[in-house]
């Protein structure tokens, strides 16, 4: 059969960093291909290409035998490729009906797009009230109002960007049995996922990507898990740079029974118990969206857990506004430093005398003797150049995060958390981060790291664990767990798991 | 080196843009002023004289520029930390209302003391309705655009209602305003020159500066008005910053309402303030949310405000004609200190250099 969609030699850059290596991609029509990666892979970069958000630099692209430009969505469209978003971009306050027509469903007219619906209703159900609000829809419904827009456009393949991570079980169900009604009415889906489970249920074929690159392709039947994992999570790039047995001492940030429920009444962490002691780095991997964000908050004291606590040393870590009058020395690298970690409009010298690491100022402050104690401290910690008066929006990511650790090693605290602490950044600054925890580490202090490169955790942590749907597996000693048994976890299954090749699914 | 160097040249980019918005307004102004029939130079001549020609012109355009100055540097503060406050009218009420009761109420008491009593009073009152603002914002997320607006309406009334009621001057023919203070109560004049309320200007605004720029609550308070993620993640108590910047706009409203009470008005009615609540908000806008700025501003339009009226006899000026020159003028100041204006100048002086070498 021949291929729907081909993608052949994809390339695409952003400055230095290359999102899509020389990537080839089929897919054929009638089937389920499921994409699979970790965080930065290049899936979505990939299905952004597809879809004409994205144009590549070099590649090609074939929908249906034709050779087609995509310099938009509406091109993609046209084409016969339609993208659903995990968070399907409608208006929440318009009602459904009312979306569709803005998603150009029909010719125009309400009456054209009446007679749209019902062609594909005939096919696909939409089995909602077209009246209702948007807003007052489940996200699945939602999802399903997109694939009708979709579908009503005369869409060959639909891309579904990681569907599952804002559905519940049972919503999960129901959208594999629409993707299967798309199938057997002779469309294609391309399926975003890192949850293995779900792929091998409902995939025919998976492809791999990998630090940009198409690691191979494979039939769902045909593989397993551990492959699965060991393709998604590849070797180690960076060796291990720490050396030494780890001279650990008490525990300095302890985690009893955390659980976190957010606004929508999801619980995003359940009951997790973690120990953090002197002189070592504990490492939590796993892929975005599986807790960090609830984990980080709670251990940096943006908010307490809903359930549970979270202790500095023996005494419950007090919220974050009471830390400077308590003198709590926790250091923390937030996730986001241009939001979170700096104020960008605002000189080095006072970005560096926000937040609690800071020494007492008095009341009324001398500036040039601020200024002098942050060039001190900016030239301590490599920052180039230290100038205090720089506005912090004119830095380099490398040298914004240095000015960060600067500020929040002020006080030599004894416990780091660090979220993401080198996303983004160059090989370079990378080293030079990395270097400081290890020098941490080496100092005494208490590091945790939560970070979805699973590289930086694997270099770095003298324990790891992961973070899958909201709860922590291990730590486990760094030396008992290998790369591949932290794909499966990451994935969402134990350590040791294998396909039940005669059904299809997993034991 | 090089830092000093560059904040020489903003200073001189500033006077730059201040002569050519002078120039422009005046451009501008000349048409109405011709429209009119007024001697041009003449007009401009007397102008001058009456905003900086003598000792008496030059403390007139200080009175004038007192409470403008006031309200503008509070609305400078909670500008900084990202916060509207537009209810400066309301806070310039309720500070004269509270002062005037004090001055009243207490005549028997020695000068300085009235003095004294009177201005902390006036700060209560303002205070009291920058605090409400500031209160029902940080309590219950209401806007605070909303709320000053609101509020300004309720003191005028206030005023309006007591001035035509129970505090009215029995001798004062129906009109609608109170007694006038005693004259012990009334700010003197230093060397006939400097009014006290200019002293007090001075001494507001190094305050203000002190505390944008030499405080970690000035910190603070401009790393919220940059975004709140970053002073969130810190720990700041944002809500109570949010109240304690309108607290402080209050403060300085009510302060403006005192001063002007005992430095020049005398006695309190309802038509008080002539909407010196909003030409601060301008003079905060002119001085770019600085302290200095701010007190810089304010001077300028209170000479422009002070020679422009004083003027208009003198030269024939229609009192419409010299309020559009007045609006003329501070709308220029307006639009030189806008980012846009500021950005292309910065561009094209950079240019101008670089053709030089």
């Amino acid at each position: 059969m021949p291929a729907l969609v081909r993608m052949n030699g994809i390339v695409k850059k952003f400055g230095d960093f290359t999102a899509s290596n020389d990537v080839d991609f089929e897919v054929e029509s009638g089937e389920v291909h499921a994409l699979l990666g970790e965080n930065g892979a290049g899936k979505t970069t990939l299905m952004n290409i597809l879809y004409g958000l994205c144009i590549p630099d070099e590649g090609e692209i074939e929908v249906g035998g034709d050779r087609v430009e995509l310099n938009g969505p509406a091109d993609a469209i046209e084409a016969g490729v339609g993208m659903v978003h995990q968070h399907p971009l409608l208006v929440d306050r318009l009602s459904v009906v009312e979306n569709l027509f803005l998603g150009g469903v029909g010719n125009g007219t309400e009456r054209g797009m009446r007679e749209a619906i019902a062609q594909v209703e005939a096919r696909f159900p939409l089995d909602v009230d077209p009246q209702a609000l948007v807003e007052d829809l489940p996200m699945s419904k939602r999802q399903r109002i997109e694939i009708v827009r979709c579908l009503a456009r005369g869409v060959r393949v639909l891309v579904l960007d990681e569907p599952t991570a804002v559905l519940t079980v049972d919503e999960v169900g129901d959208l594999f049995g629409e993707m299967r009604l798309l199938i057997e009415s002779g469309h294609s889906v391309i399926f975003i996922s890192h949850k293995l489970s779900e792929v091998a249920r409902i995939s025919d074929r998976v492809s791999v990507l990998r630090g940009g690159s198409m690691v191979g392709t494979w039939r769902t039947g045909e593989t397993n898990p551990s492959a699965l994992a060991q393709a998604m999570v590849g070797e180690q790039v960076t060796p291990a740079c720490r050396d030494g047995k780890p001279r650990v001492g008490a525990a300095r940030l302890t985690l009893r029974g955390c659980s976190v429920t957010d606004d929508d009444g999801q619980d995003v962490l359940q009951g997790v118990d973690l120990e953090v002691r002197e002189g070592e780095i504990v490492g939590i991997a796993g892929v975005e969206g599986n807790g960090q964000k609830p984990l980080a908050a709670v251990t940096q004291g943006v908010h307490p857990p809903t359930d549970g606590d979270v202790l500095l040393d023996s005494d419950p870590l007090p919220p974050i506004e009471e830390w400077k009058r308590r003198r709590v020395k926790l250091g923390r690298i937030p996730e986001d430093r241009r939001k979170e970690g700096l104020t960008l409009d605002a000189a080095l010298w006072e970005n560096l005398l926000t937040g609690p690491q800071c020494p007492d100022t008095g009341r009324v402050f001398s500036k040039r003797k601020m200024v002098e104690r942050a060039r001190v401290l900016l030239e301590e910690f490599g920052v180039s150049p230290p100038d205090p008066m720089r506005l912090a929006g004119q830095l380099s990511g490398g040298n914004q995060q240095k000015v960060i650790f600067a500020r929040e090693l002020w006080s030599d605290p004894g416990v780091v958390v660090a979220v993401n602490p080198t996303r983004g950044l160059d090989l370079r600054a990378q080293r030079e981060i990395h270097q400081r925890f290890l020098t941490l580490r080496d100092q005494g202090v208490a590091v945790l790291i939560i970070s979805t490169d699973l590289d930086e955790v694997t270099a770095l942590s003298d324990r790891i664990g992961v973070l899958y749907a909201g709860r922590l597996d291990g730590p486990h000693p760094a030396e008992e767990i290998d790369r591949q048994q932290i794909g499966l976890l990451m994935a969402g299954l134990s350590r040791q798991s294998e396909f039940d090749t005669e059904g299809g699914g997993l034991l | 080196m090089s830092r000093a160097l560059a904040g020489r040249g903003d200073t001189v980019m500033l006077i730059v843009r201040t002569g050519v918005a002078l120039l422009g307004a005046a451009l501008v102004g000349a048409i109405f002023l011709l429209l009119d029939g007024v001697d041009l130079a003449f007009a401009f001549e007397e102008i001058l004289n009456q905003s900086v020609g003598s000792s008496f012109a030059i403390k007139n355009s200080l009175i004038d520029a007192v409470p403008i100055t006031l309200v503008g540097l509070g609305v400078a503060v909670a500008f900084r930390a990202g916060i509207f406050n537009l209810g400066g009218e309301g806070q310039i009420y309720m500070g004269a209302l509270a002062a005037v009761l004090v001055v009243l109420n207490l005549s028997g008491l020695p000068g300085p003391l009235l003095i004294l009593l009177g201005l902390v009073a006036g700060m209560v009152g303002g205070g009291l309705w920058g605090g409400i603002a500031g209160g029902l914002r940080s309590r219950l997320g209401l806007s605070e655009i909303i709320t000053t607006i609101m509020l300004n309406f309720i003191a005028f009334w206030i005023v309006s209602y007591l001035v035509r009621g129970p505090i009215q001057d029995p001798g004062g023919a129906g009109y609608p305003y109170t007694e006038e203070i005693p004259t012990k109560a009334e700010l003197p004049v230093i060397g006939g020159m400097i009014p006290l309320g200019a002293v007090l200007l001075v001494v507001a605004a190094a305050l203000i500066w002190v505390l944008l720029e030499r405080t970690r609550m000035g910190i603070s308070i401009k790393s919220l008005g940059a975004g709140e993620a970053a002073g969130r993640f810190a720990g700041l108590k944002v809500e109570r910053t949010g109240f304690n910047v309108l607290l402080i706009a209050g403060l300085l409203g009510g302060l403006a309402g005192a001063a002007s009470l005992l430095g020049n008005e005398g006695r309190l009615s309802d038509f008080f303030s002539p909407g010196w609540g909003f030409i601060g908000v301008m003079t905060a806008l002119i001085g770019r949310g600085t302290a200095i700025g701010t007190l810089v501003a304010g001077l300028m339009i209170g000479f422009l405000t002070s020679g422009i009226s004083g003027a208009q006899s003198a030269a024939g000026i229609p009192t419409a004609t010299a309020q559009i020159l007045l609006g003329v003028f501070v709308l220029f100041l307006i639009i030189v200190n806008t980012d846009v204006v500021v950005r292309y100048l910065r561009r094209a002086a950079a240019s101008l250099r670089r053709a030089e070498r």
